[in-house]
């Protein structure tokens, strides 16, 4: 009986191994494309080839290294304004993680915040913030995005701001119940008892110890305000013209959607490259961590 | 049962509330609705006309109040653009982001959980290990760039589908999968993961004791602990589908809530753009609602809660 449930254990124990070795290799090869996309955005102006705003109109729409008849000189090709379309997708990846990063640190900030405070102290507290959380839900995030652009103006810090400040309702929701398990711990219970103050508490004892799935949230909140800045640039609402952004470049491929579809592709390609990056990153860690399926 | 009700009745009219203050506020954040409804170049005089006409010049709180008892009634007001009743645009709207959106969550439901059944069932199998996969990599498309390169495959090169439009079934086949496959996964994953809890525990183990037909164990005993999660999850994503509409619907010219709600901010057709904000956070509201009481109906002890 005790040999059974011993060999219960060890398999138990080999499966749980197996199965963190194997989403180890998803974290892998996510913080891998991550690593590779932060030194393409950090190293741009070493690596592209061309300045990403120099236009050339005799040179339009050159097809990419993969079809016939490219030019060697524009690997990538050349966009409807003759620009190096190379080097806009190096200059985009700029845009991309700086969208990412920021949103996902306004929103981790604001979200965070809540969630200890309605984790912590609970009552009527939790009950107003549970409250403003539900608002922020019932809110159709892309369309009041796209209103709030249009009243702050359509930039890139117009876009990370609206962002920033509509994302941070996961983070609330999960530290909010990781919070609550954390307070019912001894060692809160200890500290509460000496006589330390709930200040103290919040930032030293109980947000340590949230950390692990503010991370997490962080990771699905990036690839998140990824995709969303994409949309909201393809519509005309984020990042404007000049600047090299993914979802604007495919915006911009819309028009050449009959006879250049590839305009289409790599943009597209390297966004959902970079989301898929994080998400399995994401995963990874979560796994490493010890967190679950789900936050 | 009823306590349960009369509390989640109240939160949601309060959510709803907030909700109205907050889009009602976002249009006098935008600067003098006034200019906005006389174009830039319009005379002092006009604009001053405009504001009484419109009452802008009432104070805020009482312009609000008004707002509010006109828009339980169904009354938005005038569109600045269009001049034509905000409700008639809406109503002839509807119709259509509704049927995409319930379209598309059927399609993500049809796909999810026959996927995430067979996954919990041949755990650890090529199958299971498919289906993760697949929903990894179906989170991270962007919808509008899916919509995008289904336009380029069907329409354009196999000539299958129309590319836009909403005069035949066929104009929602690509809005449907665009917009259906971004809940796939977290519904499949959902249903995997509630599907091998249900299947490891004592009451599916009696259930197999007794010789029940494995469909009987599966369909009628396990899935219907998973509804709930499922119930809660489908809710929000319709809700979230009807939101998120706006790309799709304007990819394909579809001319729903979405369409428009993208056509009014561009125009800053402001009512517009209030009453669509109100009525999705009003859709989203009563979903979510609906779900609460539908699991309150499955499982007696959410009612306690």
């Amino acid at each position: 009986m005790g040999d059974d449930a011993g060999r219960t254990a060890e398999l138990v124990s080999a499966r749980r191994f197996a199965r963190r070795a194997r989403r180890n290799t998803s974290a892998l090869v996510g913080g891998a494309i991550l690593l590779a996309v932060v030194f393409i955005a950090l190293a741009a102006p070493l690596l592209a080839p061309y300045d990403p705003y120099a236009q050339d109109l005799s040179r339009r729409l050159l097809p990419p290294i993969f079809f016939s008849g490219y030019d060697p000189d524009h690997l990538l090709g050349t966009d409807g304004f003759g620009r190096d379309y190379l080097s806009r997708l190096i200059y985009g990846a700029r845009i991309t993680l700086l969208i990412g990063v920021s949103v996902m640190v306004i929103s981790g900030l604001i979200g965070t915040t809540l969630g200890l405070l309605a984790g912590y102290y609970g009552g009527r507290i939790d009950q107003v913030i549970m409250f403003v959380i539900n608002t922020r839900l019932a809110l159709p995030v892309f369309l009041v995005a796209m209103a709030v652009v249009v009243v702050l103006g359509a930039s890139l810090w117009g876009t990370i701001i609206t962002l920033g400040l509509f994302l941070w309702d996961r983070f609330a929701v999960v530290v909010r119940s990781a919070t609550q398990q954390a307070a019912s711990q001894d060692y809160v219970t200890a500290a509460k008892s000496i006589g330390c103050t709930n200040r103290f508490i919040l930032l030293n004892e109980i947000l340590p110890n949230v950390m692990n799935a503010v991370v997490i949230v962080g990771t699905i909140e990036m690839a998140y305000a990824i995709l969303l800045e994409a949309a909201l640039s393809f519509l005309g609402f984020g990042v404007q013209e000049p600047t090299p952004s993914w979802g604007l470049m495919l915006a911009q491929a819309r028009q050449y959607l009959f006879f250049d579809a590839w305009l289409l592709y790599i943009p597209g390609a390297a966004l959902f490259l970079v989301v898929l990056a994080i998400n399995l990153f994401g995963d990874g860690l979560r796994d490493l961590l010890g967190l679950g399926e789900e936050p | 049962m009823l306590q349960f009700i009369a509390k989640r009745l109240v939160s949601a009219l309060l959510t709803l509330l907030l909700v109205s203050v907050l889009t009602f506020s976002l249009a006098h954040l935008a600067g003098d609705p006034a200019i906005a409804v006389a174009g830039k170049e319009a005379s002092a005089e006009d604009i001053a006309r405009i504001r009484a006409y419109y009452g802008f010049d009432r104070p805020i709180v009482e312009q609000y109040l008004a707002w509010c008892a006109k828009a339980v009634t169904g009354d938005f007001g005038m569109s600045y653009h269009y001049q034509q009743p905000v409700s008639l645009m809406l109503a002839t709207r509807l119709p259509i982001t509704l049927w995409l959106g319930v379209a598309s969550l059927v399609f993500a439901l049809v796909l999810s959980l026959p996927l995430g059944i067979l996954a919990a069932i041949r755990r650890g199998s090529l199958v299971d290990r498919l289906c993760l996969f697949l929903a990894v990599v179906g989170q991270a498309m962007p919808t509008f760039w899916l919509a995008l390169l289904m336009i380029v495959f069907f329409s354009l090169t196999l000539q299958w589908l129309p590319v836009s439009g909403n005069s035949s079934w066929q104009n929602f086949v690509m809005p449907t999968i665009a917009l259906g496959y971004f809940a796939t996964p977290a519904l499949m994953r959902l249903t995997r993961a509630g599907m091998i809890d249900a299947l490891e525990s004592d009451y599916i183990r009696t259930a197999w004791a007794k010789g029940l037909r494995p469909f009987s164990v599966l369909f009628k005993h396990a899935l219907r602990n998973v509804m709930i999660p499922i119930v809660s999850v489908s809710a929000v994503q319709l809700g979230a589908m009807l939101a998120g509409s706006i790309v799709v619907e304007q990819i394909f010219a579809l001319q729903g809530i979405g369409w428009l709600g993208y056509d009014a901010t561009v125009r800053s057709d402001l009512p517009v753009v209030q009453a669509i904000t109100l009525i999705i956070a009003a859709f989203y509201v009563f979903l979510t609602l609906a779900a609460d009481l539908i699991n309150a109906a499955l499982d007696p002890r959410i009612r306690i809660a």
